[in-house]
């Protein structure tokens, strides 16, 4: 032994197994190559697995059709094009990605973004950001117009006036609500037409269940609450503060949340959350969600499109007894609907980006159009069938299949409004088409709230949060106490102007966008003189939501703002 | 000896290169595992990146990384709750961990093993599993500690108790004491059980009461493994993340920021941020405050005095 090696038999067997792994990893590393030459034409990453199977079949489709061939870079012959579809776990996708753009290296060409995660990567310079600007290639597939699509949706994907990904839906929440009980309890939903009936129904509905209903689920002495709001994020006070019309950024990306709606908003959702005259109290998720809503914990549950499908497949037991409403509106004390204020809040969201790694733009551009936008009614209706979710693109929303009545979801109220009865009067459901109720809240220019996300939103929310839970804190500390009110909403004022200056100093000290905005601003003083020369005085605009959406995408483009 | 060793064939004479050739692989994982990312952190802790490219800010005003750091409030919350789950460590959870570890060095029971191995085995399940377990446990209505709560004593179904923050990090120091005693207790059992049986018998016979044997004799004689596990424990506590994030779910540090921590805050910048300069910079504070304090627990316990 000594003779073949000096230092003995460890190292030696140390050095073997060395030599062993070395040659394996090597080996490895040569096929990761090998395959790395023969990458697809478009590899495609996204996490949502209710998109998987309909994906699949799209790219199917989208192969097989000759139109969409490529020239074989070898052979130079006409070839379908290879498509890869990575379906990866939310967190995984974001920090592959985060990586991948950071290194250059093994970058999807496609990505289905979820919303929020854009702004990670606006946080530079509009030119470093990693996606391929859409604006353009939108503005000449007439996708900026009000009347194809729903437009605010690109507030999810815009970055200082650039669209970085297509919408894949809309997202608008409605109530949902058991028919069984609020038959029992006698509650005229057609009555609950803006948030302060909805409380002060609340308040008389909010308490103990008196009797036990075995065939309701309801058990004597249990708690019941009139709606679900989580009180641990910001899932719910966005949807209502989006409803409201207000977000914690404008359009232009400037912090927008130190404002007295705002204040008003976290007050209410205080009164609503804490304290005796409470109406609600979080359901939680996964199964204890479903065990509040089966035993009758809570009442009403804020349902996007999405999550009406998540409830027929986790709560099958509820087919039929499940019905929609829209969300209550906005209003000042005399009833009347507040300005700026929509019929829906949002609540998720996914988009279709292109990286700028991908070396076939103009592929991954056809094939994002094919998935997103150009699929027929057929397809369209394939998909909502399968997820319920309204895609953004109001042609889809004529499909047969989008209009029929659903087998799951009822209705206790007429299309004008009017609760449903009987012949002997009754309260009553039938079945409710949850694509034109959906639809319908999308449909009009108040209908769906946009949602600005920039790089600072996660912060925002969090310290949004914080203002929130010192409100919460307070209440609960000083209920009853005289003028709690007007010191918890002084309170409140206080920590929003707080938190707001410390997002403010957050993106201040951000040195790209810093350095951008002085450029933009010195460039804009260097033309201003000459814009102004050129401008004519009496310019009219019609006031078409499309031209005000191209509008938007100009200002803030000038503006440099963020 | 040692001549007949530089004699040999095989020995440092023959073969200068030998040693460096065994210790290469280590010295190369170190280099590129530890001391590249130690100094490129150093490094990016004065620049800004945005993707591949970053910028010199060093000190200039409102661009500066320490500078921001030294003067946001949410470090300071982060600083303050990791010190108090690492004071809350040191002072509950090792006194508890030697005691534990006392009575099964003192107990004759054919159980020992078995309590060693109860009383450990939280220790085998990851920070994540835990925090979730947990975030199950104290669900309102549903969740088993709510439940028990109702049950006995008749109040409690409703207690959102992760959502208050007078008591989110007495939570985590509670759920860090059934996680990491059995951890502890391991190393004082490995320590009691090297102490001088001879010293023990002639304190007993000298007259010394329990108290006086463990003050006099048993500390003394584990006060090396004892100050290994207090720095160890130190340092653990100032790198607190999953426990926390796991409990809330992913969604933030709790109310007010109560579970936030200094690593949480880190990750804040470095990966909701995206601010890598940032982040570094952080990194790098933190290791200035464990070196520090590291220092000076060696310092108030005497570890280099030689007795």
């Amino acid at each position: 032994m000594r003779n073949i090696y000096p230092f003995g038999k460890a190292p030696f067997v140390i050095l073997i197994i060395a030599i062993i792994s070395g040659i394996v990893f090597c080996g490895m590393r040569i096929n990761e190559l090998r395959k790395a030459k023969e990458r697809p034409d478009l590899i495609m990453a996204f996490q949502a697995e209710i998109h998987e199977e309909l994906y699949r079949e799209a790219v199917k489709k989208f192969v097989e059709d000759k139109n969409n061939y490529i020239v074989d870079e070898k052979t130079g012959e006409l070839r379908p094009p290879r498509i890869i579809l990575q379906r990866v776990q939310k967190e995984v996708l974001m920090d592959w990605l985060q990586a991948a753009m950071q290194t250059g290296y093994d970058v999807p060409d496609l990505v289905e973004l979820l919303e929020g995660t854009i702004g990670y990567f606006t946080r530079g310079r509009i030119e470093n950001v990693g996606f391929v600007d859409l604006t353009e290639k939108l503005r000449a597939e007439e996708l900026l117009d009000e009347k194809n699509i729903v437009t605010s949706r690109y507030s999810l994907w815009s970055s200082r006036g650039h669209i970085f990904a297509i919408p894949h839906d809309v997202h608008p929440a409605g109530l949902c609500y058991r028919v069984d009980l609020i038959k029992k309890l006698g509650i005229d939903v057609s009555q609950l037409k803006t948030w302060d009936d909805f409380v002060r129904v609340g308040q008389q509905v909010t308490g103990e269940w008196e009797e036990t209903d075995k065939a309701l689920g309801i058990e004597k002495g249990s708690k019941r609450y009139m709606i679900d709001f989580a009180d641990d994020s910001t899932i719910s006070l966005q949807i209502l503060f989006t409803q409201r019309g207000c977000d914690f950024f404008d359009e232009q990306g400037n912090v927008a949340f130190n404002r007295p709606e705002m204040a008003e908003l976290i007050a209410w959702f205080v009164h609503q959350t804490r304290g005796k005259n409470l109406i609600s109290f979080p359901a939680g998720d996964g199964q204890n969600f479903y065990q509040a809503m089966n035993s009758g914990r809570q009442l009403f549950f804020l349902t996007p499109d999405w999550r009406s499908k998540q409830f027929s497949f986790d709560n099958p037991k509820q087919q039929g007894n499940l019905a929609l409403m829209p969300m209550p509106v906005w209003s000042d004390k005399d009833g009347k609907i507040l300005p700026h204020t929509y019929l829906s809040g949002p609540w998720g969201g996914s988009g279709l980006a292109i990286t700028k790694h991908c070396k076939n733009q103009d592929l991954a551009w056809k094939f994002a159009k094919f998935l997103y936008t150009d699929a027929t009614n057929e397809e369209f209706a394939y998909r909502f069938q399968k997820t319920n979710i309204l895609p953004p693109i109001k042609r889809a929303w004529t499909a047969k299949e989008l209009q029929e009545p659903s087998n799951f979801y009822m209705t206790m109220q007429d299309d004008n409004g009017n609760l449903l009865r009987d012949a002997e009067g009754n309260m009553t459901a039938e079945k409710l088409s949850i694509g034109k109720f959906y639809s319908s809240l999308a449909d009009k220019s108040n209908g769906v709230a946009p949602r600005y996300v920039t790089a600072y939103t996660s912060q925002a929310e969090t310290q949004f949060l914080n203002v929130y839970y010192a409100a919460r804190a307070f209440y609960e500390k000083h209920e009853g106490e005289k003028d709690v009110d007007e010191r918890m909403m002084a309170l409140i004022k206080e920590g929003l102007a707080e938190k707001a200056a410390y997002i403010e100093k957050l993106i201040r000290h951000n040195y790209f966008l810093s350095a951008e905005k002085e450029e933009n601003a010195a460039a804009a003083a260097k033309t201003e003189p000459a814009a102004a020369a050129k401008t004519e005085p009496s310019a009219e605009t019609n006031g078409s939501t499309a031209e005000t959406t191209d509008a938007a995408v100009s200002a803030a483009d000038a503006s440099g703002v963020y | 000896m040692s001549a007949n060793i530089q004699k040999s064939k095989g020995g440092p004479d023959r073969h200068p290169v030998a040693p460096w050739m065994f210790l290469a692989p280590y010295l190369l994982y170190a280099a590129v595992f530890f001391a590249y990312p130690l100094l490129y952190a150093a490094w990016l802790s004065f620049h800004q990146t945005d993707g591949p490219t970053s910028v010199f800010v060093g000190f200039q005003g409102e661009y500066d990384n320490f500078m921001f750091i030294f003067t946001d409030p949410r470090f300071y919350k982060a600083l303050l709750n990791t010190t108090i789950y690492a004071i809350a460590s040191i002072c509950i959870q090792l006194p508890i961990a030697l005691g534990l570890a006392m009575l099964l060095n003192n107990s004759n029971s054919r159980m020992k093993g078995a309590f060693r191995l109860m009383i450990f085995s939280p220790n085998l399940v990851g920070q994540i599993f835990v925090g979730v377990m947990f975030a199950v446990i104290f669900t309102p209505f549903d969740g088993l500690f709510n439940k028990g709560l109702q049950t006995l004593i008749g109040w409690g179904i409703d207690k959102q108790w992760l959502q208050d923050p007078n008591l989110l990090l007495p939570g985590l120091i509670i759920i860090s004491l059934w996680m990491y005693v059995g951890y502890n207790m391991i190393y004082f059992l490995a320590g009691l059980q090297s102490v001088d049986k001879q010293l023990l018998e002639a304190a007993q016979i000298d007259g010394a009461n329990g108290w006086q044997t463990f003050l006099h004799i048993t500390l003394p004689q584990i006060k090396p493994i004892a100050i290994f596990v207090v720095i160890m424990s130190t340092i653990g506590s100032y790198q607190l993340f999953d426990l926390p994030w796991a409990l809330m779910k992913g969604q933030g540090f709790g109310p007010g920021d109560s579970a936030l921590t200094i690593v949480g805050y880190l990750y804040d910048w470095g990966f909701r941020n995206g601010e890598h300069g940032a982040a570094s910079a952080i990194g790098w504070i933190l290791a200035a405050i464990i070196f520090v304090i590291s220092i000076l627990q060696l310092k108030l316990t005497r570890a280099y005095e030689v007795d």
